[in-house]
C-alpha cells in the first residue's frame, strides 16, 4: 500500500518533469514491482522476475487480439476523414437546421454527432469538422467564441459515441464486454448532442448576434443533401448492427467498418496511392504511440496491484461504510480534477485498473461506470488549462486566440455537466439498450 | 574543399535513419495494416456468406497487429511522437533546463535500452524453445527478433537525439509538415 501510494508520487513527479507518461509509468512499474517483490515477499530474484515482466507484457500486448479492434477502428477513422464526407455531411445538417437562429452551431453539433458514429476519436473529429464547419460559420458572421466552442466541444462526442478507441481500452481493463459498452455508449451520446444543442440555443437567445440564421432551404435540397451522406449511415448501421446482433465481434466490426471506409473513399475518387499511404501510415503512428502508452500502463498497473492498492482502496473504503453516492462523487471528483493535467488516455489507464475493483464491490455496474468515466474525459477535452480538444482548434485557427475558444466553449462545458449529473443519477440512460440486448 | 568521408558525419547518419524508419519500416508497416484490415474482411465476409472462414484468422491478426506496433516505433520515437505533459515547462528555471533534457534522455534511453535488451533474450529463448502459435504452427521467434530489432533502432533514435538535437525530435513527421497539430 506504500510502496503504490510512494510509485504514484513518483510517476507524477517524472510526469511533470516531461518524462514521456509511457516511459515514466513503465519504469515506475518495473522499478516498484521488484521493490515489492524484494521487500515485501522477500524474494530475491526481484530484479530478475520484473524485468522478465516487461517482455512479457510487451508480447501479450503487442499480440492481444482484442486489442487490435484499436487500429482497425483509427483506420476507419482516417479513411472516413479522408473521404470528405465530413463537408456533405454538415451540408446535410445545415439544409435542416441553417434557418434556425444559431443554426450553423446546431448543424456543427449534430454533424460532429454523425462524424463520432464513424470515428473513434475526438481529437479527430474535432479536427475534421472545424476545416468544413468553420469557413460557413465565419461567412455568416457567426462569432468565434460560439465557432470555435461547438466544435471543440462537439468533437468530444467521438470518444463516447461508437466506436470509441477510450470504451475499447475500458473494457479490456475491465473484461467488460465491448460490444455492450458500445451500445451504451449509443444514448449518452445522443443525449450529449441534444443538449449540446440546448447550449447553442441558450447562446443565441442571450446573444442573437453571436449566431445569425442563414436562409430556409426547400425540401427538395433537403433530400439531395440527405441523399449525399447516406453511406456514413449505412456503414455505422452495419458496423453497429453487427456487433448488436452479435454477427461479429468488435475486432470483425472494426475491420468491416476500416474495409467499408476503404472502398468508400476509393469510390468517392478521394483515394490515390499518396493518400492511401498517408493514411495507413498515419494510423501505425497512432497505434504505436498508443499501444506503448498501454504498455507503459499495464507494467504499472501490474506494480500497483501487486502492492495490492486496489484492493486496500476496496476494503479501507467498504469499511468506512461510505454512502454509495458520495464514493461516485468522490471518483469523479478526482477525474475532474486529473483531468486537469492528464491526456485523456493516460489518465483512464492509469485510474481505471485502481478504481474499478471498488465500484464493482459496491455494486455498480462496471458498463455504467465506463460510461461515466467516458464522460468526464470529455469533460476534461474541453477543460482549461490542457483540453485537448481547445488546443485542436487553436492548431486549426491560429488566428483565433485560445481565451476566445474556451470562453465560447463553456455553455458546452455547463452542457456537459448537466449531462454528467443526468447519467450519474439515472443509470438507466446507459444500461437500457445493453439490458434490451441481453 | 576539405576532404569529405560522408558516412562519418552526423547528417550522412541521421538521413540514413529517416530514410530507415520513415520509408522502409513505415512503408512495410503501411502494407502489414492493409492487410491486416483485408485478413478481417476475408475472415467475416468468408465465414458468413460462404461458411469458410480463415483457419487461423485471429492469429495473423495477432502476429500483424504486434508488426505493426513494432514497425511504428522507431518512427514515432523518432519524430518526438509520444505523449507528455509540457504543463510545468514554463516554472522550470532556465539554468535546469540542460539538466532537465538530459535527464529525460537519460531515462528514455535506460527504459528502451532495457527493452530492447529484454526483448533480445525472450527472442533468444522462443527461438530455442521452438514455440509457435496454436493453429497454424507459426514459430514466435521471428516475430520477437523483429520487435527486439525496432526497439533497438528507437534506442539509437534517443542516443542519436541526446548528441545532435538536445533530446528534440530528429525529424519531422510526414503528415505534420502540412498542419504542425
Amino acid at each position: 500500500m506504500e510502496a503504490s501510494l510512494i510509485g504514484f508520487a513518483a510517476l507524477m513527479v517524472l510526469i511533470f518533469l516531461r518524462v514521456p507518461l509511457a516511459v515514466a509509468m513503465g519504469v515506475v512499474g518495473v522499478a516498484g514491482f521488484a521493490y515489492v517483490q524484494l521487500e515485501e515477499f522477500e524474494n530475491p530474484r526481484g530484479w530478475g522476475a520484473a524485468l522478465n515482466m516487461i517482455s512479457q507484457v510487451a508480447f501479450d500486448t503487442g499480440l492481444s487480439y482484442s486489442l487490435s479492434v484499436v487500429p482497425l477502428f483509427i483506420l476507419m477513422g482516417n479513411f472516413i476523414t479522408a473521404s470528405g464526407l465530413s463537408s456533405e455531411l454538415y451540408r446535410a445538417s445545415n439544409a435542416f437546421l441553417g434557418h434556425f437562429k444559431g443554426g450553423l452551431a446546431l448543424a456543427t453539433v449534430v454533424s460532429c454527432g454523425a462524424f463520432s458514429a464513424v470515428c473513434g476519436s475526438s481529437m479527430a473529429t474535432a479536427a475534421t469538422m472545424s476545416k468544413v464547419a468553420m469557413p460557413s460559420m465565419r461567412k455568416y458572421n457567426y462569432s468565434d467564441g460560439l465557432a470555435s466552442g461547438s466544435i471543440a466541444a462537439g468533437g468530444t462526442l467521438g470518444i463516447l459515441i461508437p466506436p470509441s478507441v477510450i470504451l475499447v481500452i475500458y473494457g479490456i481493463m475491465t473484461e467488460t464486454d465491448i460490444g455492450m459498452l458500445f451500445i451504451a455508449g449509443l444514448l449518452p451520446g445522443f443525449l450529449g448532442v441534444v443538449l449540446y444543442m440546448a447550449a447553442v440555443t441558450v447562446t443565441v437567445h442571450l446573444k442573437p448576434e453571436a449566431g445569425p440564421a442563414a436562409e430556409k432551404q426547400g425540401w427538395g435540397e433537403r433530400i439531395v443533401a440527405f441523399k449525399q451522406v447516406w453511406v456514413i449511415c449505412l456503414l455505422f448501421t452495419v458496423v453497429m448492427g453487427g456487433i448488436y446482433s452479435g454477427i461479429f465481434t468488435p475486432t470483425e466490426a472494426a475491420g468491416i467498418g476500416a474495409s467499408g471506409a476503404f472502398f468508400i473513399t476509393l469510390l468517392r475518387g478521394q483515394l490515390t496511392l499518396k493518400s492511401l499511404t498517408h493514411n495507413l501510415i498515419s494510423t501505425v503512428r497512432t497505434t504505436s504511440m498508443l499501444f506503448l502508452l498501454v504498455m507503459g500502463a499495464v507494467l504499472f498497473s501490474n506494480f500497483v496491484n501487486l502492492a495490492g492498492l486496489p484492493d486496500a482502496l476496496r476494503d479501507t473504503v467498504l469499511e468506512m461504510e461510505l454512502s454509495p453516492v458520495y464514493v461516485i462523487l468522490a471518483i469523479i471528483a478526482i477525474y475532474v480534477l486529473l483531468g486537469c493535467v492528464l491526456e485523456s488516455m493516460s489518465m483512464i489507464l492509469l485510474t481505471v485498473p485502481v478504481f474499478y475493483p471498488l465500484v464493482q464491490a459496491m455494486g455498480f455496474d462496471l458498463i455504467w461506470f465506463g460510461i461515466l468515466v467516458v464522460v468526464v474525459t470529455e469533460i476534461s477535452l474541453i477543460t482549461p488549462p490542457v483540453g485537448l480538444n481547445v488546443f485542436v482548434l487553436k492548431a486549426v485557427l491560429p488566428d483565433v486566440k485560445l481565451a476566445t475558444i474556451f470562453r465560447g466553449v463553456t455553455p458546452f462545458w455547463i452542457a456537459d455537466i448537466v449531462r454528467l449529473i443526468l447519467i450519474a443519477t439515472i443509470p438507466a440512460i446507459s444500461l437500457a439498450l445493453p439490458h434490451m440486448v441481453s | 574543399m576539405s576532404l569529405s568521408i560522408p558516412f562519418l558525419t552526423a547528417r550522412w547518419w541521421l538521413n540514413l535513419l529517416e530514410f530507415l524508419f520513415e520509408r522502409v519500416l513505415a512503408y512495410t508497416a503501411a502494407v502489414v495494416m492493409f492487410i491486416m484490415m483485408l485478413i478481417t474482411l476475408v475472415d467475416v465476409v468468408g465465414r458468413d456468406l460462404f461458411s469458410a472462414p480463415l483457419p487461423g484468422g485471429f492469429e495473423i491478426t495477432e502476429l500483424l497487429l504486434a508488426t505493426v506496433i513494432f514497425l511504428g516505433l522507431p518512427m514515432v520515437t523518432a519524430e518526438g511522437g509520444h505523449v507528455d505533459v509540457d504543463l510545468m515547462d514554463s516554472s522550470i528555471p532556465e539554468l535546469f533546463k540542460p539538466l532537465q533534457t538530459l535527464m529525460i534522455s537519460l531515462i528514455n534511453i535506460a527504459a528502451y535500452g532495457t527493452l530492447s535488451w529484454m526483448l533480445w533474450l525472450f527472442a533468444l529463448r522462443t527461438y530455442r524453445y521452438e514455440d509457435t502459435t496454436a493453429i497454424l504452427q507459426i514459430p514466435y521467434a521471428g516475430l520477437v527478433f523483429l520487435m527486439a530489432v525496432c526497439c533497438s533502432l528507437a534506442t539509437i533514435a534517443l542516443v542519436f537525439m541526446l548528441l545532435f538535437k538536445r533530446n528534440k525530435r530528429l525529424f519531422i513527421a510526414e503528415d505534420k509538415k502540412e498542419v504542425d497539430l
